[in-house]
């Protein structure tokens, strides 16, 4: 039943309930300010839904096959009896849940208004919300847009949500395929291969470039590489993806490797070519506003402001990276701007982080971009066969790599080893903090842990190191 | 291409002309910003100059030897783009010391335009141009003043930027730039720097590698002058790094920084000269001789001096005085403190005598030797050193016939006494040895002409050569 126009008025609406859009209604409400936040799914948008939490799960999952057999090597005598995989998928879907429900819960809390619906701008002033059963017309004084972005999808490899799937489907699945196609060599791809290889499918991956996760240093790729065979085999680099075609039960990916066809067979082609913003602002009816967007982006100053004064936007719809971690902070700084306090998107760092095995994480400049910009460098280098952490783990594929000017300031840091997603996290401080290498180089970090390798990289960079040479 | 027009650079303190010495580089030369491309002697130092900005060498306007006023247009440097760094920075003009004026290569009806606009006589080379000493820029840039917003043609002044800010002709930080880019500085730091409303960007760090410290918002949101003297300093490199042989640096002690500072104000703030004259104390050293042993305190020539320009003092005022520079009045003193210096192992000291004219001869000396052995233990407190109303030091105990003293500023004179000793002297006809002594006065110009400061110095010499006068206090 449409009801017809019913017009409310508010302070603030967010369009988009993911990591941009819940942090931007929480902190603007604890300013005071009244919040209706609208979404047309779930709270928690693609991260905590269909994006880095289940994808998480399921590689911590999916370890077990190596821990069983690091427990046999070191005398504890284990076997894996049955995998349910409806089970772990169980135990994913309640991560998800409790998530959701505590950032609900904080909506409650600050006394956000949250409405399930889709969004259209009707001017600067007042968006329709159209909801199940109903429409409704919220007049506003500001607006945030963080409606996000979506799998991109290939010509010739249309989503039919049954064969070729994005990855928020591989995150669905009943069961473990025996094969999986991949196409697309970045993250996304390459933590699929981490999370489905370990549970026992062959998982191939058509890379249009020359190398997978071209995104990152050759040398860390490398290692990868090096450690695991599941980056290395059943990949198909330069290879253009063209079409699918159905055979039985199998869907058979039609590619073009430099001039050569290429047939690859799979239960599911998971199309993971990256992500677009298109589909999410098309429907917001952008016309109706001064909004400009740029190259699939929302054009926003440093304090998240669009080219229509009343509008701000965060998250992948302001530009790259897609990541949640941007989306949290842009939609904080917008939220206290929009509330009068003098905030602004001033990061200089913005930390990446992959779940392979062993996991990547990156932050600053690496070498190779760092010389583009100064003649001299201090390089350190720690791998990880030298941490005594790292050694009671088992877990020694790896190093961290820390680049400095030759003065010493930090200009980023490499880390490529277990737990390299934590350790990340301190390189970012001391790069926001203006370190340089004796900061890190001499603090004391406890004993044993993986954290300390950043202070011995520190230290092979100032040629102080004790451990390595 | 841009070519930039490079003025000769304001180095601060005043300094408004200097020597150019030499160029380091030569027409179609690369350049890097801030290399050093040229050196010039001003009356303070000799001063490195620095590039304004990556770029080749057009054209060298100055030769070594030409006299150079800041402002004059000593080289065409051509750039790509504006002044850009390496590092990405977008105020790299409003960094430098050195004042730029960009003229953009626009085609010649652009220019016409521009001047059409622009009524006022137009004696400089574009209408856009903006005429102002770099730290007139920069304060322009404290202030969130546009230069070009004031006035064109004409040089703009310090004065016209306050009356600009005050006037609420200032542009707002500009919504906080777009780019993000290497800000070297701390997250905090950064918000607080735009809760105070100041652009982080034109922030001199002194912390380490250029770091904006905390301090440094505080500091720049009180509009002190500190952060500003820092980039003044930092321009103005002394070549004393090149030394042909070991050098050590010695820290100075507090007490050497405070002697420096005084002495360079009394320097440069009275005009000094120093008027010397010959004394004949033989009767005063026979006197002197007679009566040293029948009191207990270690008499000296001093006590006798104090008294003898005690009396001079009374009949010139003006040399027991102080200048009020505002109300330009001169302030003459009805007490006599004199400060003596001394010399002790941390440097020099001043140690006040109060009330001169109060004493007599044996209790002055008595005073003298306790403040001197006060002075060298340092146990004087802030009172005994605060200045007197004259000053006289003794330097000729040491060695020296004659020096010129540096005035205790705001006292306006200071008696300089010389080796005391034999010397062949005429009397009535015929060449005697007689005990002499030179004394030096050095005198505020400003206060004092040089008549009085010799008569004042005839009475001095008067009364030292006829000491019985003076033994009448005794």
């Amino acid at each position: 039943m449409v009801v017809g126009d019913i017009a409310t008025g508010t302070d603030l609406v967010v369009i988009g309930a993911g990591p941009g859009g819940y942090s931007a209604a929480i902190r603007a409400a604890q300013e005071g300010q009244d919040v209706v936040l609208i979404d047309k799914e779930k709270i928690g948008g693609t991260c905590l839904n269909r994006g880095c939490i289940p994808a998480k799960a399921f590689i911590h999952a999916s370890k077990f096959h190596d821990d069983i057999q690091h427990w046999n090597r070191i005398g504890i005598k284990a076997e894996c009896e049955h995998i349910d995989f409806q089970e772990i998928k169980e135990w994913k879907d309640e991560i998800v849940e409790k998530l959701d429900s505590g950032v609900e819960r904080m909506l409650e809390h600050e006394n956000v208004e949250y409405k399930k619906g889709e969004a259209k701008f009707i001017d600067s002033n007042s968006i329709r919300v159209e909801e199940e059963h109903r429409t409704d017309k919220i007049e506003f004084e500001k607006a945030i847009i963080a409606t996000g972005s979506s799998p991109v999808e290939l010509s010739g490899l249309e989503f039919d949500r049954e064969k070729v799937i994005s990855s928020r489907e591989l995150l669905n699945l009943e069961e473990v395929p025996d094969e999986i196609v991949v196409v697309g060599g970045g993250y996304i791809g390459m933590e699929a291969v981490t999370k489905f290889s370990k549970f026992g499918a062959t998982v191939k991956v058509i890379e249009a470039r020359d190398r997978v996760l071209a995104n990152f240093d050759e040398e860390i790729v490398n290692q990868l590489q090096e450690v695991s065979d599941h980056y290395r085999d059943e990949i198909y680099t330069s290879a253009k993806a063209q079409g699918v075609r159905y055979e039985d039960d199998k869907a058979v990916l039609v590619a073009d490797q430099e001039g050569e066809k290429l047939e690859i067979e799979g239960d599911y082609i998971l199309v993971a070519a990256g992500r677009t913003t298109r589909p999410n602002l098309k429907s917001l009816e952008l016309d109706s506003t001064n909004v400009e967007v740029e190259n699939g982006f929302v054009q926003t100053d440093r304090q998240m402001r669009t080219t229509d004064e009343n509008i701000f936007a965060v998250g992948d719809v302001v530009g790259r990276p897609m990541l949640a971690h941007k989306a949290y902070r842009e939609g904080k700084v917008a939220a206290e701007v929009i509330s009068g306090k003098k905030s602004a998107f001033d990061n200089q760092y913005i930390p990446k982080a992959m779940y392979t095995d062993p996991e990547v994480a990156t932050v600053g400049l690496n070498a190779e971009k760092a010389r583009e910009e100064y003649e001299d460098l201090r390089i350190g280098r720690f791998p990880f066969t030298a941490s005594g952490r790292a050694l009671t783990t088992t877990k020694t594929d790896g190093f961290i790599r820390v680049v400095a000017r030759d003065d010493g300031k930090l200009l980023g840091a490499q880390i490529v080893g277990p737990r390299a997603s934590d350790m990340i996290a301190e390189a970012a401080l001391a790069l926001e903090m203006q370190a340089y290498l004796g900061d890190v180089a001499h603090t004391i970090h406890a004993h044993p842990t993986f954290p300390e390798a950043l202070s011995e990289a520190c230290e092979d960079a100032l040629d102080e190191s004790v451990h390595t040479y | 291409m841009i070519t930039i027009k490079f003025e000769f650079p304001d180095t601060g303190e005043g300094v408004t002309e200097g020597k150019f010495l030499e160029w380091n580089v030569e027409t179609g030369d690369d350049v890097e910003e801030d290399q050093v491309i040229g050196e010039a002697e001003t009356d303070k130092a000799v001063v490195e100059i620095p590039a304004p900005a990556d770029g080749t060498v057009k054209e060298l306007m100055a030769s070594p030897g030409d006299r150079v006023e800041v402002g004059d247009i000593i080289m065409e440097l051509e750039t790509q783009g504006a002044g850009k760094r390496k590092k990405s920075d977008n105020n790299s003009e409003q960094k430098e010391e050195a004042s730029v004026e960009e003229v953009e290569e626009t085609p010649e009806e652009e220019k016409n335009e521009a001047s059409k606009e622009d009524d006022s006589d137009n004696s400089s080379e574009s209408s856009k141009d903006i005429l102002a000493l770099p730290k007139v820029r920069k304060l322009a840039e404290e202030k969130g003043v546009d230069p070009a917003t004031i006035k064109s043609g004409e040089r703009i002044t310090e004065e016209d930027v306050l009356e600009a800010a005050e006037g609420g002709n200032s542009i707002q930080s500009k919504a906080i730039g777009q780019d993000s880019e290497e800000v070297n500085a701390t997250p905090s730091v950064r918000q607080l720097a735009r809760e105070k409303d100041i652009d982080i960007q034109r922030v001199e760090g002194t912390g380490r590698g250029g770091k904006i410290t905390r301090e440094d918002i505080v500091k720049t949101a009180e509009g002190s002058e500190e952060v500003t003297e820092k980039t003044n300093k930092t321009t103005k490199t002394m070549r004393s790094e090149d030394y042909r042989g070991e050098v050590q640096r010695v820290q100075m002690t507090g007490l050497r920084k405070s002697i420096a500072s005084k002495m360079e104000k009394s320097r440069f703030t009275a005009p000094h000269v120093t008027h010397v004259e010959k004394a004949d104390i033989t009767d005063l050293a026979d006197l002197r001789d007679k009566v040293k042993n029948e009191v207990d305190a270690h008499l000296t020539y001093l006590p006798f001096i104090m008294k003898a320009s005690l009396n001079a003092l009374k009949d010139y005022p003006d040399l027991n005085a102080e200048l009020d520079e505002e109300k330009d009045e001169v302030i003459r003193k009805k007490f006599y403190d004199f400060n003596i210096a001394v010399d002790t192992d941390r440097g020099l000291l001043v140690p006040k005598i109060n009330s001169v004219d109060d004493k007599n001869m044996v209790k002055l000396a008595e005073n003298i030797v306790e403040k001197a052995e006060e002075a060298r233990d340092e146990e004087l407190d802030r009172e005994e050193m605060q200045p007197g109303t004259f000053s006289i030091t003794n330097l000729g105990v040491i060695g020296g016939e004659e020096f010129t003293p540096i005035i205790n500023y705001p006292q306006v004179a200071i008696l300089g006494i010389g080796k005391i000793g034999e010397t062949a002297e005429v009397v009535e006809g015929e060449v005697e040895p007689r005990t002499t002594v030179k004394l030096s006065l050095s005198y505020d110009h400003r206060v004092v002409d040089g008549a009085t400061a010799a008569h004042f110095m005839n009475d001095l010499v008067e009364n030292l050569e006829n000491p019985e006068e003076l033994m009448v206090n005794l």
